[in-house]
């Protein structure tokens, strides 16, 4: 693993971002990351739900009920984008063989399962009144369960080893096998749907979407960012800890975190 | 040329277990045939239920039957040491990975192409829905069995491989299944297959093409 | 024939076992790793047969100036006899032969010389420990049958091989790895018996 990571540095000529490609580095970098996002994701969250909630106005058609969309479309977002993301650290982890990445990848997985649910919950509620049932076997709906499922599998996966870097990168191949069936299953679903003529979703906004909805849309979206950044720098710094616990830079965080904690 | 000699060796002696220990692909196929015959004591035998469901059941019930059998793919290998045959071999090892799931897919997909016209009469459904099944089966089952190489050799040595694979391997496997399955359907409201049939051999072929490769890539990663 | 190994370090579950391994090995060599259980020697066999990957540092095998792949350059035999118990004796050595690029080798000569001739057709799985041993070892001596193709000889990666062998067949090992040495072979093994194998230039490697 350090042969790796020394000649990935000297191949690419020991960048800036090489320098944080070392967990010792990155630690702190993460606790400064995460701390930002908490505040912002709380910022953002209390002004977006009160936009969303409140200064919104209400749909002509579906009533207050609506307004789980402020949840509801952002934490969809945010499930599709989290599992590109942990793809992608894990390309860089197998193709590189940086141990970070891994861990990235890793940090990432619990976050976009729970936005997954998020998404499926809020939009089991949003469609009981809307289309008088929790669920529908629409296109969309069965490929965030799909989505859900290979996060599930994911984690199951990583856990499954004793050998952290085995589970490591079987884990990792498995997020790449995932990322590339994704948009093939997303099309058998639609194809699917279409054949046994399923019910379709609502059209959402349509022309006369209000700006203040828009900007409540908005601002959700970006605290979900700040959150999900912010768990899994959260998550990462965990699994640093766990695993570099040994090593010689660990030591003084470890007896700062418990010097914290007694006074 | 010596791929070819190495990758045919594999395949023969793969053809001559299954000749050997025939539980090896009649057991997964015992196994189909029970879960099929369950489906009408939970259902009822109404002839026009049993017509609505038949093609799902003989379908998801072709696949489960083919993911119990995912573990002779490596497991045993692993056990006796051979494997390391397969990994110390010059020739590269997706061929010869190929090469072992080809074999399965030969004894397993044509055993189960065979039985699941017969369910199709069982389950009330027109003779021609029948062909259709048997030619999605044949197609389907080597697809599930291409991805579950992946999972099989990922899990060679963990614990609780054997479920695990099937949380892994079915999620992937929608789309061959929805679209084997919406052939039969087409046939059934009297339309033509053609256009599933061709996305169906489309995905087996995607599949030989990719699944191989990230199965060897598995493979070194959990014997490493 | 050459092996050169430089500042090698190997993890087993992701937990260091050896580090700054440095020797080299000519054709010739009979090298035998020596060490306490969970050294590494194991871990180092499967490094150098390309079953396994170093945690840090290199290896290389070559030939004159020719660098050859571990597959190309080893022949590893492990604890596992690698032979499936449904087929025979014969099945089971043309797949070795096969997958190592060596079709057309000489199944019965490899058993002749392990005394073990009279096992040809049986099923594996029907044979005593020792037996299974002896046949198993046989993989070491596939050679094509034919001097058409002159083939490369292949390092010897032997671990434990003297575990469920008689006395006398311990003996038989020892002199086939005397005749493979003489014949400009390389043998690298490990063992806690102390069986004396002639060879007129043995070394060791401590871990």
């Amino acid at each position: 693993m350090a042969r790796t990571e020394q000649q990935s540095t000297e191949r690419y000529g020991g960048r800036w971002f090489w320098r944080y490609a070392s967990p010792a580095a990155f630690f702190p970098l993460a606790g400064r990351i995460e701390r930002l996002c908490w505040a912002v994701a709380a910022v953002l969250g209390v002004l977006g739900l009160y936009l969303g909630l409140f200064r919104a106005p209400v749909d002509a058609q579906q009533g207050e009920v609506y307004r789980v969309i402020f949840i509801h479309v952002p934490a969809a977002w945010m499930a599709m984008i989290i599992y590109l993301a942990m793809a992608f650290w894990s390309l860089l982890g197998l193709w590189l063989g940086t141990r970070l990445s891994f861990m990235m990848s890793r940090a990432l997985a619990p976050t976009g399962a729970l936005m997954t649910l998020i998404a499926l919950w809020t939009g089991a509620f949003w469609g009981r009144p809307t289309w008088g049932t929790y669920w529908v076997w629409d296109a969309k709906l069965t490929s965030f369960l799909i989505l859900f499922f290979l996060y599930v599998g994911y984690i199951a996966l990583a856990e499954a080893f004793d050998d952290v870097r085995k589970g490591d990168r079987a884990s990792a191949l498995i997020a790449l096998v995932g990322a590339i069936n994704v948009p093939i299953i997303y099309f058998a679903a639609v194809w699917w749907n279409s054949l046994h003529q399923g019910p379709s979703v609502v059209k959402q906004g349509g022309p006369s979407i209000a700006p203040i909805m828009l900007w409540a849309m908005l601002t959700m979206t970006f605290a979900f960012w700040a959150w999900c950044i912010a768990a899994a720098m959260h998550r990462v710094r965990s699994v640093i800890i766990e695993r570099e616990r040994n090593a010689v830079w660990m030591k003084p965080v470890v007896r700062g975190q418990a010097e914290r904690e007694r006074t | 040329m010596s791929l070819f000699a190495a990758a045919g060796a594999v395949f023969r002696r793969e053809i001559r277990l299954f000749a050997r220990r025939k539980s090896d692909w009649a057991n997964p196929l015992m196994f189909f045939l029970i879960v099929c015959s369950l489906f009408p004591f939970a259902v009822g035998s109404e002839a026009e239920r049993l017509r609505t469901i038949g093609i799902g059941v003989i379908f998801v019930g072709a696949l489960l039957a083919a993911m119990l059998a995912l573990p002779r793919l490596f497991d045993e290998d692993a056990r006796d040491g051979s494997l390391e045959l397969l990994l110390t071999s010059p020739e590269p090892l997706a061929g010869l990975i190929l090469a072992r799931v080809a074999a399965l897919a030969l004894a397993l997909a044509s055993a189960l192409a065979c039985v699941a016209p017969l369910f199709a009469l069982f389950y009330a459904l027109p003779a021609e829905v029948a062909l259709t099944l048997a030619w999605a089966v044949l197609v389907a089952v080597p697809t599930l069995l291409l991805i579950g190489a992946i999972a099989a050799a990922l899990l060679v040595s963990a614990r609780g491989g054997a479920i695990l694979t099937a949380v892994l391997v079915l999620p992937l496997a929608i789309p061959t299944l929805v679209f084997g399955a919406g052939a039969a359907q087409r046939v059934l409201y009297g339309e033509s297959p053609l256009a599933e049939l061709a996305l169906q051999a489309a995905f087996l072929l995607l599949a030989l093409a990719l699944c191989p490769l990230a199965a060897s890539a598995a493979l070194k990663i959990s014997t490493e | 024939m050459k092996l050169h190994v430089q500042s090698l370090a190997a993890e087993r579950s992701s937990r260091g076992v050896f580090a700054g391994l440095d020797f080299t090995a000519e054709a010739g060599t009979l090298l035998r790793i020596t060490g306490a259980n969970g050294a590494g020697k194991t871990t180092l066999l499967r490094v150098l047969a390309g079953l396994g990957a170093p945690a840090d540092g290199q290896f290389t095998w070559s030939h004159d100036t020719a660098l050859l792949t571990p597959a190309q350059a080893a022949c590893f035999v492990g604890h596992s006899n690698a032979f499936n118990d449904a087929l025979t004796v014969r099945e089971n050595l043309d797949y070795v032969a096969a997958l190592a690029d060596q079709p057309r080798t000489d199944a019965v000569a490899a058993l002749e010389a392990l005394g073990v001739r009279a096992l040809l057709n049986r099923r594996f799985g029907a044979l005593s420990q020792g037996q299974k041993k002896r046949c198993s070892l046989a993989r070491l001596l596939l050679r094509p049958s034919s001097a058409a193709a002159p083939q490369r000889r292949r390092a010897w990666l032997l671990d434990e091989p003297f575990v469920a062998l008689d006395v006398d067949s311990q003996a038989v090992l020892a002199g086939l790895m005397t005749q493979e040495l003489a014949a400009g072979g390389m043998v690298i093994y490990t063992s806690h018996q102390a069986v004396p194998i002639a060879a007129a230039n043995a070394a060791e490697v401590a871990l």
